[in-house]
């Protein structure tokens, strides 16, 4: 190996010892930042004076990767509500779904296989677009295979608008944070959900 | 500025970043078919091959890792999307392939590794530009305003201007580099560049060491440049392009 390729080899590991680095600094900002915040606690703050640290915690809601999973507080089907803020610390698996949908039912089992495990560690929140489904039948295929995960109501459609669907499933993991750290378009096979809970669950 | 985000379209659904991206491949191998020209190949259909058979395996990935859930429920096969480590799959299954294609047509690995660098460099400028990237929140005056006034670093743009001066770079070295060296020095640079930019991108799920999967993938870029220089140097000295 000549000095050239020396120097090159240098710079790459460079690089990576900054970027591993630099993620690790970036761990520690998460860690201190607030859990998810309601909209009406994110609007109070966008009128606050801007500086590096309040802008890096008070963040944007937005149906992506990497940006604050946009706020939702839902009836399940038990009559309880569900607000995406009360976490309890633990992260979250949004799966959006219809009875009417083959895909959905296709990854229900593995679900409620990976709520059997994982639901003492992972939130899940099953939501229904109840708007678009009837609810009889959705009880009733509920019922009949006997799947126990907390499912949510969106009777008006806004978690449908405010996280973009346009078509279902899809899938969105949520850190402790709030984070959207996974979004998955489309039906996720058994080793996928696992392989999800387990990065979640870590 | 689009969203790399699937569109509908009636009763269907259009994977529009797919589509661009493959509509740039097929134009970008184009263009090297110009630019880097090898007597009886079209880098076009050649890469062309390669992205389709990568989209391919990608979509059935789950069923390698995962084949009893098809069993199961065989119409999950009409629904099932790829996944993150499906996506190593295919990359690696093309990979071979076009090693084998390259082989086959007596192509040397270099030559075609220097138009698949090329040919993702003008994919990856065009991505950039049509497709926006929004990184973390900052407070720099060129931050772009995306929702309740707060300002987030435009990732599209640094790529987009770190990738146009690597063709830049390429475009006056040309005529000096030998063959592979277009491959390792855009994949050095690239990889390099990427990852330093990756710093103000929104990564959250960090895979090891704190780095996510897309910082990974820009290392073995990186370290595949720095191994193909090493290789290159020894093996094909002195084959260099005629000028274009």
């Amino acid at each position: 190996m000549n000095l050239r390729n020396g120097i090159i080899l240098f710079v790459i590991v460079l690089a990576v010892a900054g970027a591993i680095w630099a993620g690790g600094d970036q761990g520690k900002t998460e860690d201190d930042a607030p859990a998810v915040k309601a909209p009406e606690e994110s609007t109070a703050q966008a009128g606050e004076s801007p500086s590096s640290s309040s802008q890096e915690s008070r963040d944007v809601e937005k149906p992506q990767k990497g940006f604050r999973a946009p706020h939702f507080r839902l009836k399940t089907l038990d009559g309880e509500t569900v607000d995406l803020a009360d976490n309890g610390g633990k992260p979250s698996f949004i799966n959006i779904w219809a009875s009417w949908c083959p895909p959905c039912r296709e990854e229900m089992p593995h679900i409620q296989e990976a709520y059997e495990k994982y639901g003492d560690r992972v939130n899940f929140l099953m939501v229904n677009l109840t708007e678009s489904d009837d609810m009889d039948q959705m009880q009733e295929y509920l019922a009949s295979e006997g799947y126990t995960f907390p499912v949510l109501l969106d009777e008006k459609g806004e978690v449908g608008d405010r996280y973009g669907v346009v078509s279902i499933p899809v899938t969105f993991a949520v850190d402790e944070q709030g984070v959207i750290v996974h979004k998955q378009m489309g039906m996720m096979s058994k080793q996928q959900i696992f392989d999800l809970m387990e990065q979640l669950a870590k | 500025m689009f969203e790399a985000e699937p569109i509908r379209f009636g009763p269907f659904l259009l994977p529009v970043a797919t589509l661009v991206v493959a509509a740039f491949v097929w134009l970008s191998a184009k263009g090297v078919d110009r630019l880097l020209p090898v007597a009886g190949t079209s880098w076009s259909e050649r890469f062309g091959g390669a992205l389709l058979l990568y989209l391919i395996v990608y979509e059935i990935s789950p069923l390698f890792t995962d084949p009893a859930s098809v069993l199961e429920h065989p119409s999950s096969i009409l629904y099932i999307s790829g996944s993150p480590r499906g996506a190593m799959i295919a990359a690696g299954i093309t990979a071979a392939y076009l090693v084998i294609s390259f082989r086959r047509s007596q192509i040397p690995l270099s030559r075609g590794l220097d138009a698949l660098a090329l040919t993702a460099l003008f994919t990856g400028i065009g991505y950039s530009i049509i497709f926006h990237k929004w990184g973390k929140p900052t407070d720099l005056p060129w931050g772009i305003i995306i929702g309740e006034g707060v300002r987030v670093h435009p990732v599209h743009f640094y790529r987009a201007l770190l990738l146009s001066a690597l063709l830049y770079w390429w475009w006056r070295s040309r005529n000096r580099w030998r063959s592979g060296e277009t491959f390792t020095w855009l994949a050095v640079a690239g990889g390099v560049g990427l990852l330093i930019l990756s710093i103000f991108d929104r990564e959250p799920l960090k895979v090891w060491l704190n780095l996510s999967r897309g910082q990974w993938g820009f290392v073995v870029m990186a370290m595949a440049g720095w191994l193909g220089g090493l290789f290159f140097a020894k093996s094909e000295r002195g084959s260099g392009y005629e000028s274009t």
